[in-house]
């Protein structure tokens, strides 16, 4: 490991709750929490963290951080432009580059959400780029935008409803197992999800992310730094954010990306510089957290980024693939934002060092890689590769 | 009549947008194209992606319009649209002007007998007074 090599040191979060559930303060006081509890778990002063990074227009600024939670000197600040959770990776990828680079010593990328006070994205917005092409004709909010791209997933390769269920199952399972799962204790069958109203078809309701109260947060360093701190260094092999051409009038715009790349979530050129950083290919990857804003996209970016061919994702996953302890390649052993939280996508990577740690409740027997993506269908879009010290 | 309600939300447009709707009020469905090297795009931009060219011309949507994808939304995310449930909500391709993608509403077709490929013909919707929305029929 080169001595500049970025390291997650520190996870941290709040305890996670559905929308409508009270929240204690506010989104500024979720996102302290989770950013404390990653100084605290990385053994790090708060006062030493000296970058913030987020996405997806978190409300929460860097400065009003550094003021509540007193950090002396801040060296960076920065955010992923807007792409929803498309940025989740991306606020990792910032916080590798400012300490790699020598900007800042610490910095903490966060995400800090109470949705029942700041707004449901699953609801009408009227500010919507490109919304005068879309809400004239009652499109509105991402299931159903991103429905016509499944539409036509479906039609090009013949994914079926029950090939959706499946991934949806697999989450819902591994969430079983996670004390902080919103969805802990309620289980899903196939009969169940197939009998769900219908949202946006060919997308159910259990084919939808949550909507939730929470923030998360990781704190990330250089491999020189991470020595003389607590927790086991998570070595960031390699981290990417950005987007295809004419993405941002792509599916949650008016579909006017290429039409050749209409069933992809336009991230195989991330996909390609993200195994070549890190020297890897998508067959050494032995656990993956994938962005599942809703199943059929989730198992779109799969096929982005090369985890099965072009096309064959329903059949990779309703094989039971992706289902832990015995698929070979175990997706969302949180429960993903389909059953863990919506926080929106940042619990991916925090899961994903809690596998590079050997501590996740659905734990995959000598995991060395993880692929953690950001969401698909918004531009930019995101991913890492975590690896073990 | 029209498919969705007069209620459904019509946002401002962007400057470089409202030609479009301009056009559409007079029952012109007309995308934009570069002046300089004629490649046509949607929704309007200021620039040419492919010459960056500023100077644009609106051209006549002309061919078979087909379906491409569609999905039918039950849950409407908007109140004034709850009882338009369940409504489609498609998008179309113009085979002869390659790289325009328009989002419409299929009319006078149940939803079940909607095909992914299905020929269509332009219909034009007055909702509210003044604002003009094309929309799509099955080609006869």
């Amino acid at each position: 490991m080169k001595p500049n090599t970025p390291c997650i040191v520190g996870i941290g979060q709040t305890a996670y709750t559905r929308w409508n559930q009270p929240v204690e303060g506010s989104d500024l006081q979720l996102a302290c929490q989770a950013v404390l509890s990653a100084a605290r778990d990385a053994g790090l002063p708060a006062r030493d963290i000296d970058g913030l990074t987020s996405f997806g227009g978190d409300v929460s600024d860097p400065p009003m951080i550094q003021a509540s939670i007193g950090i002396d000197e801040l060296r960076m600040s920065a955010m992923v432009w807007p792409g929803g959770g498309g940025g989740s990776c991306g606020s990792v990828d910032l916080a590798a580059m400012a300490v790699s680079s020598g900007q800042a010593s610490y910095v903490v990328a966060m995400r800090g959400l109470a949705q029942g006070q700041i707004g449901r994205f699953g609801r009408y917005s009227p500010n919507w780029r490109h919304g005068s092409f879309t809400h004239p004709f009652g499109l509105f909010a991402p299931p159903q935008l991103l429905a016509m791209v499944v539409r036509r997933h479906m039609h090009e390769y013949g994914t079926t409803q029950e090939q959706l269920g499946a991934f949806a199952l697999a989450c819902r399972e591994h969430a079983q197992r996670n004390p902080a799962a919103v969805m802990r204790g309620r289980t899903l069958d196939m009969e169940t999800y197939l009998s769900a109203r219908i949202i946006a078809d060919p997308l159910r309701l259990y084919d939808c992310c949550l909507e939730t109260n929470g923030a998360c947060a990781v704190l990330v360093t250089t491999w020189e730094r991470a020595r003389d701190l607590a927790a086991t260094p998570v070595p960031i092999l390699a981290s990417v954010h950005g987007s295809s051409g004419g993405w941002a009038a792509g599916p949650l715009g008016s579909y006017n990306m290429s039409l050749e790349r209409f069933t992809t979530v336009g991230a195989a050129h991330l996909a390609r510089d993200l195994y070549g950083k890190a020297g890897v290919s998508p067959s050494d990857i032995d656990v993956a957290q994938i962005y599942d804003n809703f199943t059929g996209v989730a198992m779109i970016a799969m096929e982005d980024f090369g985890l099965c061919p072009r096309g064959e994702s329903g059949p990779f996953v309703a094989s039971g693939a992706i289902r832990w302890p015995h698929g070979a390649l175990p997706v969302n052993t949180h429960g993903g934002n389909l059953s863990e939280a919506y926080i929106h996508g940042l619990n991916h990577v925090v899961e994903g060092v809690r596998q590079m740690r050997g501590q996740s409740t659905c734990q995959v027997d000598n995991a060395r890689l993880c692929l953690v993506t950001g969401g698909p269908g918004p531009a930019p879009t995101s991913g890492l590769i975590l690896g073990r010290a | 009549m029209s498919y969705l309600p007069a209620e459904t939300p019509f946002p401002e447009p962007a400057p470089w947008e409202q030609a479009f709707w301009d056009f559409c009020g007079q029952r012109s469905l007309r995308f934009q194209g570069c002046a300089r090297c004629g490649v046509v795009r949607h929704p309007p931009m200021p620039v040419c992606a492919s010459c960056q060219a500023f100077e644009i011309e609106w051209l006549e949507a002309e061919g078979d319009v087909e379906l491409f994808t569609y999905t039918i939304i039950h849950h409407p995310t908007h109140p004034d649209l709850v009882q338009a449930t369940p409504y489609n909500a498609a998008l179309v391709i113009f085979p002869r002007m390659q790289g325009v993608r328009l989002v419409t509403n299929i009319v006078d077709c149940r939803n079940d007998d909607l095909r992914i490929g299905m020929k269509l013909s332009l219909v034009w919707e007055e909702p509210t007074p003044g604002r003009v929305l094309p929309r799509f029929r099955p080609r006869v």
